[in-house]
């Protein structure tokens, strides 16, 4: 009995290793290259530009489906192009009837991409707290990082010990704001490389938002007022040259915030479809606009909005997943079902399942029916009809596994 | 009669055992050593960025260490045994077949989880006395998965000296190191957070994968 039963754990893990291995080696044969578009805004056209990726050569079409060549493409998105421009002496002196400066654009131009692996990625809760206005204009590490529990302690690095001054100073801050331990996330962007130190934005145990940053060695911590009901689950810091934000952050219900500062507060982003699981974020802008798209499988959405982040119009691209191509059809009747470690969404290893595909089960009985008929013939029935059933569901990777561990008393 | 059993297989594992101590020991001083030696050059609080921050692990020296333990251990093991058939001896014991091998695989097993649990202690206090207690246990989880894939590894071995078909041996050996690479990532802290518990669960599958190959060999399959 328990060596039957040990056979069919083997079958199991056949299984489990072939449904890993064998679609990733389908996919490294036959994966198609998919660029997805590019989504832009023309202030010359005021229209939307797409750039795509076609047979090796880089195109635009607008929103119209107009066919624009790169060099075509390049006066109309100036903002975009503005150093290649200037060096070929084409950059226009004024766009929608304002006179602007290369300095201007250079200032005002941003780009800012979040992807999934962005979003709640493998962390040591332990940060450190830059001085933000470094007495050298330098940002350096700090000798202290600090965690937050029933306090904010700060652990001093060379002694590996806790620093009780700091810990009190910067505990006592966040009470006096009304901070209610423990954290339940700590959002910054720990780097020197950057315009300056925005600090860290912490969600405290109900829900509020704090912005806590050290100046002059000193706490300054705020409490950024939220609308009712509003809980915030990850906040991406970028601290850009731009100072009119610094981030952006994503409620558990999918909403999308900057997170400006001076004073602190949140602008509501006008995007209706997001998923922070699935969609990628490019948030992109110039002097007179910005646009953020949503990049989901397959398709995107992007939301045109003036400088006060009022919504004008709103664009949906899409284009064709390996899945609806004739190599991602073909597998389905291969393989009854895929599964993924590692699936590029996040840096976890998770186990994940497609979902199962009813096409696979012509070839399923095809190989149930060998293990019925031809396989080990001299074989009784009795030891084959548990064989037949797992065939049936795991198709080619239960075929595997039969076939190799053979019934022990065959 | 067990405890005999278990005092012949510790005769012949002893001196892996004691070996691949000596290995982790060499290894754990030189981690230790490497840490003291980069906070020193580099500055704590530099050194600390590059770990917490960056996410440097400081302890990819152990990816592979637990499988080659499991290996060396399951071949000093089973190997005496298949050698002149010994096997067959040590089957005639009055003890029944399956619990003989069940023991054996045991024995061997104890043997991994002392090594790696001492792994696991010396190394949390090597860590503890130069980072914040969050570094020990992200050590924790990032190397669970390597530690599970030493144990893998044995129970592949084992099941694969009692094996006598040579064909089946290779796709033994194939499937075990399919398997033990899904978990042997170590790109990250604490990647296997989230599956560690499917992957443990999946692991102890191979375990008694040993009575399937032990019944084949006492009935002297040989195609």
């Amino acid at each position: 009995m328990i060596v039957r039963l040990s056979r069919y754990l083997l079958i199991i893990l056949t299984v489990f290793v072939a449904a890993v291995y064998l679609p990733q080696l389908y996919w490294v044969s036959f994966e198609p290259r998919i660029v997805p578009p590019m989504v832009f805004y023309s202030p010359v056209l005021e229209k939307f530009m797409i750039g795509h990726l076609g047979h090796g050569e880089y195109y635009f079409t607008d929103e119209d489906g107009n066919k624009y060549t790169r060099q075509q493409a390049d006066k109309l998105l100036p903002l975009l192009n503005y150093r290649l421009l200037a060096a070929r002496g084409q950059m226009p002196d004024s766009l929608l009837g304002q006179p602007i400066t290369l300095e201007e654009i250079r200032h005002n131009n941003i780009s800012m991409r979040i992807t999934t692996k962005d979003i709640n990625p493998p962390q040591i809760p332990v940060f450190p707290l830059f001085e933000s206005k470094p007495p050298r204009l330098r940002l350096g590490l700090p000798d202290e990082y600090f965690r937050i529990n029933e306090v904010m302690q700060f652990i001093n690095a060379h002694t590996n010990r806790v620093v009780d001054s700091l810990t009190q100073i910067f505990s006592d801050a966040l009470i006096r704001e009304g901070f209610h331990f423990p954290a339940r996330g700590i959002y910054g962007n720990p780097t020197t490389r950057k315009p300056y130190d925005a600090g860290y934005f912490i969600v405290d145990q109900d829900w509020q938002l704090f912005h806590l940053k050290k100046v002059h060695g000193k706490p300054y911590c705020k409490n950024i007022s939220l609308p009712k009901g509003l809980k915030i689950v990850w906040i991406s810091v970028k601290e850009k040259e731009i100072r009119e934000f610094c981030g952006i952050a994503i409620s558990d219900d999918n909403r999308l915030f900057l997170v400006m500062l001076d004073p602190e507060r949140l602008q509501p982003l006008p995007v209706k479809e997001f998923n922070r699981k699935t969609d990628q974020i490019i948030f992109m802008g110039n002097i007179f606009f910005r646009w953020i798209t949503i990049r989901s499988y397959g398709h995107s959405t992007t939301y045109l909005t003036d400088r006060q982040y009022n919504l004008l119009k709103t664009h949906t691209e899409t284009w064709p997943t390996k899945e609806e191509m004739l190599v991602g059809k073909a597998n389905t009747f291969i393989f009854p079902f895929e599964l993924t470690l590692q699936s590029g969404r996040t840096y976890f290893i998770n186990f994940d399942f497609t979902s199962y595909r009813w096409q696979a089960l012509i070839l399923n009985v095809v190989l149930m029916l060998f293990v019925l008929l031809f396989w080990r013939r001299e074989q009784k029935i009795k030891y084959k009809w548990l064989d037949a059933l797992i065939v049936l569901v795991t198709g080619v990777f239960g075929f595997i596994g039969v076939l190799i561990f053979e019934h022990p008393d065959a | 009669m067990i405890r005999a059993l278990f005092f012949k297989e510790w005769l012949k594992i002893k001196w892996a055992f004691i070996s691949m101590a000596g290995l982790i020991l060499l290894i754990l001083i030189k981690i230790g050593l490497n840490l003291s030696y980069y906070i020193r050059i580099l500055e704590a609080k530099t050194y600390w960025y590059q770990v917490i921050i960056m996410g440097g692990i400081f302890f990819r020296e152990f990816t592979y260490i637990p499988v080659l333990v499991g290996l060396v251990i399951g071949f000093s093991q089973f190997m005496p045994e298949i050698n002149a058939d010994r096997l067959k001896l040590t089957l005639h014991l009055p003890l029944k077949e399956n619990a003989i091998l069940l023991y054996m695989v045991l024995y061997g097993t104890a043997a991994l989880l002392a090594l790696f649990l001492g792994t696991y202690i010396l190394l949390s206090l090597i860590v503890i006395s130069f980072f914040p207690f969050e570094v020990v246990k992200a050590m924790w989880v990032t190397m669970a998965p390597w530690m599970l894939a030493g144990f893998v590894t044995y129970w592949v071995t084992s099941m694969t000296f009692v094996e006598r078909i040579w064909l089946k041996r290779g796709l033994i050996i194939v499937l075990g190191v399919l398997f033990i690479q899904t978990l042997l990532n170590n790109y990250a802290f604490e990647i296997y957070k989230n599956s560690l518990i499917y992957f443990f669960i999946l692991s102890l599958l191979w375990s008694i994968g040993i009575l399937y190959t032990g019944y084949r060999f006492k009935k002297g399959v040989m195609k």
